[in-house]
């Protein structure tokens, strides 16, 4: 609800000022709440084929191994289709720190493969 | 500069309609303007590459072949081929699942309730969960309210959706205020037109008798607007944005139309202007 009443004040805040009614993005770089509910073939175009695909019991992960990160997409079955549930990141060696998993995301994204 | 918007699979019914009409509205301001305007089957399978920029806007019928659609986006966007809207937008905009996960970013969606197949049970339940016994039905994927039902307790559900499906509140507003539809174009809003149905119906689409004339939003709709394209969270070059008035009058998201919508140029105060400079602006930038 409050992320809804955020939205709103600012798309009015930027009515009151004369500016476009929609202040689009200049560039696109996929984030874990735009990739929820994707099928996998959305999910293709964005991150490209992934490294690895283990078919679990009712769904999937996805792994994409890049120099920073390792990626997890975690897919779930809807009916006929595999849609994304989730994602998470991992270090490539044990003992590193956790990265962001939207920093890994976008990783994933500029080097598709 | 070449650019191709992509026409109907002639095998498809759609390319019956008035497909041929509307693309005139489009690809003559652009051929004005100094385009080489060609219309290719969305089917066809040719070499799209060559052109700066490729725009499916007349592929009516898509919907019919939803695993070809799919494939064929995915192979554009491994070929490189320079579509606009992006190929992951002409991908889930095809599936009105769309709307839920528009919903959890912000944007003002109607209750919806998504299931396998439409069945008085499931029709009971959604009754039970929105509080109201007027309800519509339409399929996931679908078109010009296609196997789109309005229902009430008892009627029967065989003229409804036939597979997976959404069942939403009745909205009445729409029989007195029809739906209004924004057009926006390069990052800006262009224009706007108001379809009301015929008495007695409560589809808007010109092919039922729907009465369509331009329109100013009101400061709710167009802040509605705002907060549904904020939610998309990715540059488009065209959207329309397809609102009515809700249970509590507020304005609702019924479609955001990402892959073919019809402009409406002809409404447009500057007769498909803005649509020229931001189609040519993206094909040079592509």
């Amino acid at each position: 609800m409050c992320a809804n009443r955020r939205a709103w004040s600012l798309a009015a805040a930027l009515l009151l000022v004369g500016a476009p009614a929609w202040a689009q993005p200049a560039k696109h770089t996929p984030t874990v709440p735009l990739l929820i509910g994707a099928g996998e073939a959305e999910a293709v175009i964005r991150l490209g084929r992934p490294d690895i695909a283990r078919r679990e019991a009712g769904g999937a992960v996805w792994t994409y191994r890049r120099p920073s990160c390792a990626l997890f997409l975690y897919l779930r079955a809807q009916g006929p289709d595999l849609r994304v549930t989730g994602a998470a990141a991992g270090p490539r060696r044990r003992g590193q720190p956790a990265p962001d998993t939207n920093a890994c995301l976008a990783a994933v994204a500029a080097d598709k493969r | 500069m070449r650019i191709a918007i992509l026409t109907p699979d002639p095998a498809d019914p759609a390319r019956e309609s008035r497909w041929d009409q509307v693309f005139a509205r489009m690809a003559d301001p652009l051929t004005a303007a100094g385009a080489q305007v060609d219309g290719p089957a969305w089917t066809d399978g040719g070499d799209l590459t060559g052109y700066d920029l490729v725009l499916p806007l007349k592929v009516w019928g898509y919907h019919r072949a939803g695993d070809r659609w799919a494939g064929q986006v995915s192979a554009w966007e491994a070929a490189g081929v320079r579509v606009q809207n992006p190929a992951s937008v002409l991908l889930w905009n095809a599936d009105k699942g769309y709307l839920g996960r528009l919903a959890e970013r912000g944007a003002p969606v109607p209750s919806t309730l998504y299931v396998d197949r439409v069945t008085p049970e499931a029709m009971a339940g959604a009754a039970a969960s929105f509080g109201t016994e007027r309800l519509v039905a339409k399929p996931r994927v679908s078109a010009s309210a296609y196997q789109t039902l309005r229902w009430s307790p008892g009627e029967p559900l065989d003229t409804g959706p036939q597979g997976p499906a959404l069942i939403q509140p009745y909205l009445p507003a729409i029989e007195q205020h029809g739906e209004l539809s924004m057009f926006f174009l390069g990052g800006a809003y262009s224009h706007a037109v108001r379809k009301v149905p015929r008495s007695g119906d409560f589809r808007v689409q010109p092919e039922y008798e729907g009465v369509i004339n331009a329109a100013d939003p009101s400061p709710d709709e167009q802040a509605a607007a705002a907060a549904i394209l904020a939610a998309v969270q990715e540059p488009l070059l065209y959207a329309r944005v397809d609102l009515v008035r809700g249970l509590d009058d507020r304005p609702v998201l019924m479609e955001l139309e990402l892959v073919e919508p019809d402009l409406y140029l002809g409404h447009a105060p500057d007769r498909g202007r803005r649509f020229v400079e931001a189609v040519l602006d993206r094909a040079k930038s592509a």
